[in-house]
Parts: structure tokens; C-alpha cells; sequence
């Protein structure tokens, strides 16, 4: 009797567990916001726009310049830390074709609460960067240098950018 | 028992496990762009040319003057250019022999087309900042000028080298 019994019991709890499982989540979820963050939201602002270049002379942009550098914006759960990567492009792609060179430096990218590109804290736009979303929300900017070539076609050249930012859990 | 159970924990949290980790990751893009210029470049098309002049008697030309001296500067359409006169003779030569020349303030101009009448003027011996023509990548440059020969000015040709320089901003 003590081993049916227990069988009985035993299955009761799985058959409750099986069918609670799903809604502890979903109530929790809804009762517990912090239990899953709000979803992070990535918008870019303004493209990494190095103008008028000429053929065969470097040409950078800071992630200073309030004009010039690329500005994405971060919108999250407020004090939650996350990781951003970036992908970046090694050529721009122009006319028929035609490619030029585009390297980033160790201090091209930036990240800051505010929209402020001089109040930013900078950081290898070609490595992890870690930082916290104080005030739910966080501006990247990213400067970079255009290498074109003598005898560089001339015309429009563009690639895109890509940041990806994670929540680390902390 | 508490295997089947433990497998069937295991199976929910996992199957809310990729709802948690999409709602805490995101993407997003701006573009990295340039415009390549095409090399600016200046083509003289005319000189100045002041004719005869007669000893003791000033002779000008004007901008406008069928003997205006006359650059054509190609690049790109629109892109801003400073244009400098690097080289501005006070005297035109003959040998040994000098004839002096002066420039007014509007002894200068510039037009995206070949239409001295409608241009620009500005002074040679400070240049100015223009764009390149739109959509026909030209400007067109005149330059005038007075000389002042002497009363007893030797006769003969004299010559001097005026130098346009046009040269991109990046604006």
C-alpha cells in the first residue's frame, strides 16, 4: 500500500508539473518584470559619413564629431549590464564595384548615457565592450579612417555597420 | 520517477530558454560611407592678352573682354574649391624691360558655365571659394587686369606667367 501509495503521489506531482510549468513562466514573467529584462532595442541614428574624399589621401572621422560619426542608440532595462560587438566592414563598396579600404582604431567607438559624443567612455570597436545601461538607455558612436587608393574611382562608397549588444545577466 | 520528472522540468525551462535569451539580445546597423572626388584639374584655354598699348596710356581688360584670360577647372559637381592665383606678376617682362600690371577687385571670376557676363567677380590677389558647377562638373575661371606702361616704355612684348590653383576643401 506505502509503494502504491507513493507511485500515486509521484505521478500526481508530475502530471501538476508538467502542466504548471508553463504557466509559473508566463505569470512570472508578467508579476516579476525583472525576471526577464524588456527586450533591447538598437536604433541607428547617423551613418559613419566621411564626405568628400580624394584619391589616394587617408581620410578619418572621430567618434567625437558631433556631424560625422555614426551614432546608434541602446534602449534596455536601466542599470543592466550588456556586451556589444560590433561588425565591421573592411571595404566600402563604390561604383561597378569598386572597393575601398576602411580600418577602425582602438579608441574609434564610444559609449555614453547621453547623446553627448564628447562625454563618452571609448572603446575598440573591434573587440567586446561591457558596460551598463544606466538610465535604461545608451548612445554608441563610432568614428573610423577611409584608406582610397591613387587612382581610386571616384564616386559614392557605403557598407553597413552592425552592433549587437547582449544583457550579460549582471 | 524522478528522472521523468527532472527531464520534464528540464524540457520546459528549455523550451523557455530561447524566448529569454531573444528578448535580451539586439541588432541594429548605420551605414559607413565616403564620395571619392575626382581629381580636380585646371586647363588654361585662353591668355590674357592686352593687345597694342601705347607708351603712357593705361590699357585694361575686363573679365568680360573678348581677350580675358580663361582657365577651365573640372572635378566634381558641386564640390566646394578654393581658387588662388599662385602666381601674379606685378610686371609683365621683355627682357630687362618691365611693364607694369594691376588687378582690381573684380578684375577676377567664376562661372559653372562659359558666360563671362554672368560670372562670379572676385579679386585675384585674394582668390575665393566656390563649388564646382552643377551637373557639368566645370567652372570657368576669367582673370583681366590693367597695365600701366611708361611714357617712355621701350617697345617689345612682354610676357609674365599668371598660375590659377584650384584646390578641394572637402566641403
Amino acid at each position: 500500500m506505502g509503494g502504491r501509495g507513493a507511485t500515486r503521489r509521484t505521478i500526481a506531482a508530475l502530471v501538476l508539473g508538467w502542466a504548471a510549468l508553463p504557466l509559473f513562466t508566463t505569470s512570472s514573467a508578467v508579476a516579476d518584470p525583472t525576471f526577464l529584462p524588456p527586450p533591447l532595442t538598437i536604433e541607428g541614428l547617423q551613418p559613419v559619413d566621411f564626405q568628400n574624399v580624394w584619391a589616394g589621401v587617408n581620410m578619418s572621422v572621430s567618434r567625437s564629431d558631433p556631424l560625422r560619426a555614426g551614432i546608434l542608440s541602446i534602449k534596455g532595462t536601466g542599470n543592466s549590464e550588456v556586451i556589444l560587438t560590433f561588425q565591421v566592414p573592411s571595404m566600402l563598396q563604390g561604383p561597378g564595384g569598386a572597393l575601398m579600404p576602411i580600418v577602425f582604431g582602438p579608441d574609434d567607438a564610444g559609449f555614453a548615457t547621453v547623446n553627448d559624443p564628447t562625454q563618452a567612455n571609448g572603446f575598440n570597436p573591434l573587440g567586446p565592450y561591457i558596460d551598463n545601461l544606466h538610465g535604461a538607455k545608451a548612445f554608441v558612436f563610432l568614428g573610423g579612417t577611409v584608406l582610397p587608393l591613387l587612382g581610386q574611382t571616384a564616386g559614392a562608397y557605403q557598407a553597413p555597420v552592425t552592433m549587437t549588444v547582449v544583457y550579460t545577466g549582471n | 520517477m524522478r528522472r521523468v520528472a527532472a527531464a520534464l522540468i528540464g524540457m520546459a525551462v528549455l523550451a523557455q530558454a530561447p524566448a529569454a535569451f531573444a528578448q535580451g539580445s539586439a541588432s541594429g546597423s548605420i551605414t559607413a560611407q565616403a564620395n571619392v572626388l575626382t581629381p580636380v584639374s585646371v586647363t588654361p584655354q585662353q591668355d590674357l592678352d592686352f593687345g597694342n598699348v601705347i607708351p603712357g596710356t593705361n590699357k585694361s581688360v575686363a573679365i568680360t573682354g573678348a581677350t580675358a584670360g580663361r582657365w577651365l577647372v573640372e572635378g566634381t559637381a558641386d564640390a566646394e574649391v578654393d581658387l588662388d592665383f599662385t602666381a601674379l606678376p606685378a610686371t609683365l617682362s621683355n627682357g630687362p624691360d618691365t611693364l607694369p600690371i594691376v588687378y582690381s577687385s573684380v578684375d577676377a571670376g567664376h562661372n559653372a558655365v562659359n558666360v563671362p557676363g554672368g560670372a562670379t567677380v572676385f579679386d585675384p590677389t585674394t582668390g575665393t571659394t566656390t563649388n564646382i558647377g552643377t551637373p557639368g562638373a566645370t567652372l570657368f575661371v576669367w582673370i583681366g587686369g590693367t597695365v600701366q606702361p611708361a611714357g617712355v616704355q621701350p617697345a617689345g612684348l612682354y610676357t609674365g606667367t599668371i598660375t590659377l590653383q584650384a584646390t578641394y576643401t572637402g566641403n
